[in-house]
């Protein structure tokens, strides 16, 4: 039973800034640089026109409040109102086209994280849950569409405005600012020493929520275990246990989160106590005006808006890295072997005999599958592979489409190693009927060309004439655009033969690859399937890991395979003189058939 | 009204609405969220008495003798941002702990409830499934009853009370600045409604795109095998781009929403600037309640602000709830009952059963394959039976109902003479030892695992237990022994020495019925038979049932049951079945050419 491993994916080190991360997104920035500098560009005017906002304001209080000049100050108020529009505008651009940089990057991303999954080897697909790699291509990549919105930018625009408005202050009144600012220090220190700590609290909270998915997901899958054995309440126990653990970690992040949200408030207080307590004695000396007081208030105001999200938008930055590290580690999953390209020498052209020179082949080492297996298949011969269950059958037809490499030994096909054909290409002339038929949604024609724009419908239709699968299919509503639902549902198991054969014998193939089901079907279908496995193998190089009576009879040779290794070899007939293994496995699992 | 013949296979009762449902949590830590409410009322009533405060400064600066009560005014500032300060924390904390301690509860109430339910509950929600309402729903509701809460009474307070000393400095200029109000409502509106849109179309498409992926995953063997990635590729690529256009015209709104939001306090200040200059300039206010109006005014921007997040959580929140119920309120068909000593001897009798699973509807959704039929048949105490048959005979349903692991009907199967429906059911299961073919390990200590069914870990047993199973000295030939840990992080048992490990647990528990279900299919055939006589030797008198796909393991057995097809079809001694050439004597013929085959 495969447990999908929560553990691991939870533990990731919550890092909020991973330069070597950061740079290999870089390269998909880089394309869409003109919209992001277009968009960083605006982070000073929207800052400009915020602080902006304030210096109106005061200068009505300083100008026209003594004067009592009611066209100034509806001056002043039409000021305010562009001001304030033009920050509405800005700042709209700034996110949008942020936003927009960020969904094009994040496209960019998941159709170049889909192309290296195509081109993963099929081991990656045997130890690795389809759930999993759906995750990385969606929901990774959806967080990180976060990153853009209210992560890196909304920092340097936050940084940017403090950095603007402390200046600023110190342009006007640098003693005032000092003065106020003696204030912020302290919230560097605070922040800093409860960084530090909720750190830890996060941390420790990682943990404790990692240790709760794993026992949870481990019950679940054996749960059917826990309750045959009775193991109920010890494991409520435990799990009561390590959610009262759970619990305590985020109270103390509770307790840090509550004060350093309140202390930065309390903080930005003082701060405006202490605008008015020494502001004041520079007003009585006549140093500042009071339009100056309000405009130091409204900015103190101002610069402590930023500081109150800061945690939320660091949370943000985290698990943007931990996805980040997830989808770079399924892109560092190395791509399988691509084949040599040719050197004008097709195998369309050429006799498809194959060899099988000594092949040592093993999925874990020092477990081999396949021991120094030899044989030769000449052109348009039929050979039936036969064996029982884990005699090595499968493995030898993965290695001839290469979804595997061997180890040792040689294959050869059409007189060249298999390994100096373009992948493409052979898998072009290779066509294997898999014994599970897999249908994917869209119409019964699409099935058959599978998006293969060589195909012409009549080709397809003309394929599904000769295997007969077309009686069935314009049987069905709208015939050849009948839409297959999720797995091919509304199929018959013999139906999804016949389309699977009609799939192959489309793509014309010079050597046939069939892996026949072991499925029965109805009667009067076994009869079509049993003719369509006739036509196919027709003028073709055949190999056929057999189940049925009648294709065993149909060959020219049976390989008899037992624990990976070839040991007997011959027609139906010498092989039964023999009485050797393939006399015991006729007995076994054909005769029945009779 | 009394309502009958419900169906056995009933699964979700869906008495309890969500939104009820989370009542009922929030009224269990009512005095909690009292207290928190009363600190987050002061926390606010210091947050509306500094701007107070700031109009006596300024006011008092224009003043000639003010000077000196700016000192003292400016003190009591700092004693108002304290005092906020103070209650601001306290309330938090309590407020979010409750939040915390209600997740905590609903955990253990899920987790608790979980082990109670039926194989037929896990056949309709995977595991991923599950997961997934266990970690997101449950942190949804977190939120909605931690943060969410708190912003959502924190909301209406400061409006409350920022408005009415807004107005009691001056009530006309109170409604001036609150002139864009309606506006914004309408704007926001407008603004949801659209948003609501495009977001619905972003989230449609990407259920397209998963869609795509998913199949496109599945279908990764014939994609290889059709050589068909490019097409997959150019198929996927048209899903993807469609997606980013949804997003796109999502940005166009939700890019929409700061800037303007942000806009609010600004449009506030104006009309105080243009409305409140003119009184300033009649003296019909001061200078220092003109600040005073705009501090309000900031006050207020920030619970605006979080509105919409407030009632984004607590929609997720509600409906996060909804899919916690489904598992809350799937219904145990197997109820526990009271446990009770009953004395075992371990006899076994089956009367006429019939059963299937009761989840498994097929395709077209009425014909549920029958699993087993008119089974009738007697094990009695102290025997060692063999249960035979081929591949979906039937033989596994068989002995997994022994322990009660399905629901089955009345008055068909007994043991000890007592219809196990009513038999309780811990103390039937602490009695029964079950060694499945898929062996299954927890991803820890070796000893744990064969401790399993013991009251506590107990060395003397678990070594004994693993002796008897034949796997003592591998595991001791192991660097950490029986402290080896099990699994992905540990060390990578064979497919025998999981299988023996599982035995072990089985025997360790010293059951009075001990079932081996094909469970030492990969241990080869003559270590079997040495741990099938060790087992005689240590459990005379125990009844023992054995699955097993070799004639050596059955040939010991007192008794054989034969099934095909669900149904009973052969019974005796093996000598009687052998000599009989019957689906037994086939199945044995079958299975000694597999030997020689074996063997060749």
């Amino acid at each position: 039973m495969p447990i999908e491993d929560f553990h691991e994916e939870e533990v990731l080190e919550g890092k909020a800034y991973d330069a070597h991360l950061v740079r290999r997104v870089w390269k998909y920035i880089v394309p869409h640089r003109r919209i992001v500098i277009r968009s960083i560009l605006l982070l000073p005017v929207v800052a400009a026109l915020q602080i902006l906002q304030p210096f109106v304001v005061k200068e009505g209080i300083d100008r026209y409040f003594h004067e009592g000049s009611s066209l100034g100050l509806s001056l002043i108020a039409a000021l305010f109102f562009v001001v304030l529009m033009a920050k509405v505008v800005a700042e709209y651009f700034q996110l949008y086209l942020m936003a927009l940089t960020g969904q094009r990057c994040l496209s960019d991303l998941r159709l170049d994280l889909f192309q290296h999954v195509q081109r993963l080897p099929t081991s990656f697909f045997d130890r690795t849950p389809v759930g999993r790699t759906m995750t990385r291509l969606t929901n990774d990549i959806e967080v990180l569409s976060e990153m853009f919105t209210s992560g890196v930018v909304a920092l340097v625009g936050d940084f940017v405005k403090l950095v603007a408005i402390f200046v600023v202050m110190l342009v006007v009144q640098w003693k005032l600012t000092l003065v106020t600012f003696t204030a912020v220090p302290l919230v560097w220190v605070v922040a800093d020493l409860f960084r530090k700590k909720m750190r830890q609290a996060y941390r420790l909270i990682r943990s404790k929520i990692a240790r709760i998915n794993a026992f949870l997901q481990e019950s679940i899958t054996g749960m059917k275990i826990v309750q045959l054995f009775a193991r109920e309440k010890k494991n409520l126990g435990y799990f009561q246990q390590i959610n009262e653990d759970y619990r305590q970690a985020n109270r103390m992040s509770i307790q840090f989160d509550a004060l350093l949200f309140s202390l930065v408030e309390m903080i930005g207080r003082f701060a405006i106590a202490m605008i008015l307590w020494y502001g004041s004695g520079l007003h009585q000396k006549g140093w500042v005006t009071l339009g100056t007081l309000y405009l130091f208030i409204d900015l103190m105001q101002q610069f402590f808006v930023p500081l109150r999200d800061l945690s939320a938008k660091y949370a943000v930055l985290q698990s943007a890295m931990a996805s980040l590290e997830r989808v770079f580690g399924l892109f560092d999953e190395k791509v399988a072997m691509g084949g040599t390209p040719g050197d004008g020498l097709a195998l369309r052209t050429v006799p498809t005999g194959i060899t099988f020179k000594d092949v040592g082949f093993s999925y874990r080492p020092n477990q081999p599958v396949l021991k120094n297996i030899s044989f030769e298949v000449r052109s348009g011969e039929r050979v039936a592979l036969v064996g029982a269950t884990g005699a090595g059958k499968s493995s030898i037809i993965k290695l001839l489409v290469r979804l595997y490499d061997y180890k040792s030994g040689e294959i050869r096909m059409g007189g060249r190693e298999l390994r100096s054909w373009p992948l493409e290409e052979l898998r072009r002339e290779v066509v294997v009927v898999p014994q599970d038929v897999y249908l994917f949604s869209g119409s019964i024609l699409e099935n058959i060309t599978l998006g293969d724009p060589l195909i012409s419908a009549e080709k397809a239709k003309e394929a599904a004439r000769v295997v007969d699968a077309e009686r069935f299919i314009l049987n069905l509503p709208y015939g050849y655009d009948y839409e297959v639902g999720e797995r091919g549902a509304t199929l018959s198991v013999g139906q999804k033969q016949l389309l699977s054969f009609a799939r192959a014998l489309v793509r014309d193939p010079k050597v046939l690859i069939l892996d026949e089901a072991t499925s029965s079907v109805s009667p009067d279908i076994e009869e079509l399937v049993r003719q369509g496995i006739h036509r196919l193998m027709e003028r073709r190089t055949t190999l056929v890991i057999a189940h049925r009576l009648s294709t065993i009879r149909d060959v020219d040779r049976i390989i008899v395979l037992h624990h990976g290794e070839v040991r007997e070899m011959g027609t139906h007939e010498e092989l039964l003189a023999l009485k050797g293994i393939y006399a015991r496995l006729y007995e076994l699992q054909y005769q029945l058939q009779e | 009204m009394k309502r009958e013949g419900y169906p056995a296979a009933k699964l979700v009762k869906g008495e309890v609405k969500p939104a009820e449902r989370l009542k009922g949590y929030f009224w269990r830590y009512r005095w909690r969220y009292a207290l928190g409410f009363l600190f987050i009322l002061a926390t606010n009533a210091f947050a509306t008495a500094f701007p107070w405060g700031v109009q006596y400064i300024i006011d008092g600066m224009r003043s000639p003798e003010g000077d000196k009560k700016v000192g003292f005014y400016s003190l009591v500032l700092v004693a108002i941002a304290v005092g906020a300060g103070l209650f601001r924390v306290f309330s938090r904390i309590i407020v979010f702990n409750a939040g915390r301690d209600i997740e905590y509860e609903v955990r253990n109430e899920l987790f608790d409830h979980l082990q109670k339910l039926p194989p037929s509950f896990y056949q309709r929600y995977p595991t991923g499934d599950l997961m997934s309402r266990l970690t997101n729903d449950l942190g949804s509701v977190r939120l909605l009853l931690g943060p969410g809460l708190l912003n959502l009474s924190n909301t209406p307070i400061i409006y409350l009370m920022t408005l009415g000393a807004m107005a009691w400095i001056s009530l006309p200029l109170t409604l001036c600045a609150l002139i864009p109000l309606p506006f914004f409502v309408g704007l926001v509106r407008w603004w949801s409604r659209e948003y609501h849109q495009r977001s619905l179309e972003s989230q449609q498409s990407l259920a397209r795109l998963s869609a795509r992926i998913q199949e496109n995953l599945n279908g990764a063997f014939i994609v290889k095998l059709y050589a068909r990635e490019a097409a997959e590729v150019k198929s996927f690529n048209k899903h993807n781009r469609d997606y980013y256009e949804t997003n796109r015209r999502m940005a166009k709104m939700s890019s929409m929403m700061t800037p303007v939001v942000n806009s609010v306090p600004g449009l506030g200040i104006l009309l105080v600037l243009f409305f409140g200059g003119r009184q300033v300039m009649a003296e019909a206010l001061t200078l220092g309640q003109f600040v005073t109006f705009i501090l309000y005014i900031f006050n207020l921007s920030w619970p605006t602000f979080i509105l919409g997040w407030v009632l984004t959580i607590y929609q997720r929140g509600l409906s996060a709830m909804g899919r916690l119920s489904e598992i809350l309120d799937a219904e145990v068909t197997i109820s526990p009952g009271e446990e009770e000593e009953i004395p075992m001897r371990g006899e076994i009798e089956f009367r006429n059963l019939t059963f299937h699973y009761p989840s498994q509807l097929s395709a077209n959704g009425s014909q549920r394959p029958v699993a087993l039929s008119e089974i009738s048949l007697r094990i009695p105490p102290g025997s060692l039976a063999g249960i035979a048959g081929g591949t979906g005979a039937g033989k596994s349903t068989l002995v997994e109902l022994i322990p009660h692991f399905f629901e089955i009907p009345q008055g068909a199967l007994f043991v000890e003479g007592r219809d196990i429906t009513t038999f309780p059911l811990q103390t039937l299961r602490r009695q029964i030892g079950y060694a499945p073919q898929e062996a299954f390990l927890f991803s820890t200590t070796i000893a744990e695992n064969i401790a399993l069914g013991l009251p506590q870990v107990s060395k003397e047993k678990v070594e004994w237990a693993a002796e008897v199973a034949g796997i003592r000295e591998e595991i001791e030939s192991f660097p950490m022994g029986m402290q080896t840990i099990v699994g992905e992080r540990g060390v990578m048992l064979s497919g025998g020495q999981r299988q023996r490990i599982a035995l072990a647990r089985a025997i360790a528990m010293e059951p009075k019925i001990l079932i081996l279900d094909d469970s030492l299919s990969s241990v080869d055939a003559q270590t079997e038979r040495k741990i099938l006589d060790r087992l005689k030797e240590v459990f005379p008198g125990k009844t023992v049932l054995i699955i097993s796909h070799r004639l050596s393991a059955l040939e010991q057995a007192g008794m054989i049951f034969v099934l095909k097809g669900g149904r009973l079809i052969e019974a005796g001694t093996p000598e009687k079945l052998l000599r009989q050439e019957g689906y037994f004597a086939e199945l044995a013929r079958r299975q000694r050419i597999e030997e020689e085959l074996e063997k060749i």
